[in-house]
């Protein structure tokens, strides 16, 4: 006997539609839906601090012009697609003041867990450093091929590329990566 | 340490996972309303209201222009002359004569002052004169 899926809610086209429709309820639905899997790109993209602002923005942009969704690609990649240009204005707005640079990556530190889990962290943090190395475009389609899980289709389109050179900037920044975290 | 890419994908699964943790969604959720809310100039509710209305007077109105060049079609009616609207001109006071500088005067309705070398009233001054003190009055 096979159990049904509990109900997944109303689809992402659904949701649009009644929020186009004015229904604030279903645009909060879409927030709560998707902001921590933006979060987690945004914040491996290279946000620090502002991964808060940077998902609020975001999802602002979006239902300000969500006419321009036109529904080929998932509501998350085009989420995607808006959030890494508001880290591209964020970073572009960065470089305009002078900034002290803090070392404030947090690394959980935790004297009880086994060895093995504090080589696995210490592992996470220098992936996350070497990431944030990356060109722009190997590190968003390591991303969002690695962390989201899409596929080089979705990510071709969300990049604007061809799905062959989405294949080779993922080649190389996987071979970079494994360079780095070899050394 | 011998990484292979499975655990590359393994590990960047995890990548930004304490920011995400950190988000507080319902929060996040209720800023970006508010934002929105601000900046719509009326609430989508009324415009939804109102929607139909604006439609039916829209209607009306594009029935009422199209009725109008139909029938202007049928009957051959021409528009009717255009009107150029001059704007009305000035003249100088060097133009006007002695009467037409009275009546200026006249209708100023002042006390016209005593003039320096005649003592005498307004009716008494020749044209040159009257010229002369409109120009002295106009600075």
């Amino acid at each position: 006997m096979t159990v049904p899926d509990a109900d997944p809610g109303p689809s992402d086209a659904d949701l649009i539609a009644a929020w186009s429709r004015g229904d604030e309820g279903a645009a909060a639905v879409l927030v709560r839906r998707h902001a921590r899997a933006l979060a987690r790109f945004l914040g491996a993209a290279g946000a620090r601090d502002d991964v808060d602002d940077l998902v609020q923005e975001t999802f602002y942009r979006a239902f300000r012009r969500i006419d321009g969704f036109r529904g080929g690609s998932s509501f998350r990649t085009w989420l995607l697609t808006i959030g890494r240009n508001a880290l591209k204005d964020a970073k572009r707005r960065a470089r305009r003041r002078p900034v002290i640079p803090l070392d404030d990556r947090e690394v959980a530190v935790d004297a009880e867990a086994p060895h093995h889990e504090t080589v696995a962290r210490d592992a996470e943090a220098r992936l996350g450093d070497e990431v944030a190395k990356l060109p722009p475009m190997q590190r968003d389609v390591f991303l969002m091929r690695a962390q989201q899980g899409l596929g080089y289709e979705a990510i071709a389109e969300t990049l604007e590329t061809s799905v062959g050179a989405a294949r080779v900037h993922y080649h190389h920044a996987v071979k970079r990566l494994k360079e780095a975290l070899e050394r | 340490m011998s990484v292979d890419e499975r655990d590359l994908e393994r590990m960047a699964a995890r990548l930004g996972v304490a920011a995400a943790e950190r988000l507080d969604v319902d929060a996040t959720a209720e800023a970006v309303l508010r934002r929105l809310r601000a900046e719509r100039p009326l609430p989508l509710r009324l415009i939804r209201r109102w929607r139909p209305i604006v439609a039916i007077a829209a209607t009306l109105t594009v029935a009422a222009l199209g009725g109008g060049l139909i029938y202007r079609a049928s009957t051959g009616a021409e528009p009717g002359p255009m009107v150029t609207v001059q704007p009305p001109t000035v003249p100088s006071i060097e133009a006007l004569s002695a009467p037409q500088l009275d009546q200026v005067l006249d209708s100023l309705d002042i006390e016209a002052p005593a003039h320096e070398h005649l003592a005498a009233s307004i009716e008494d001054l020749d044209a040159s004169q009257l010229k002369d003190l409109l120009q002295r009055m106009e600075g």
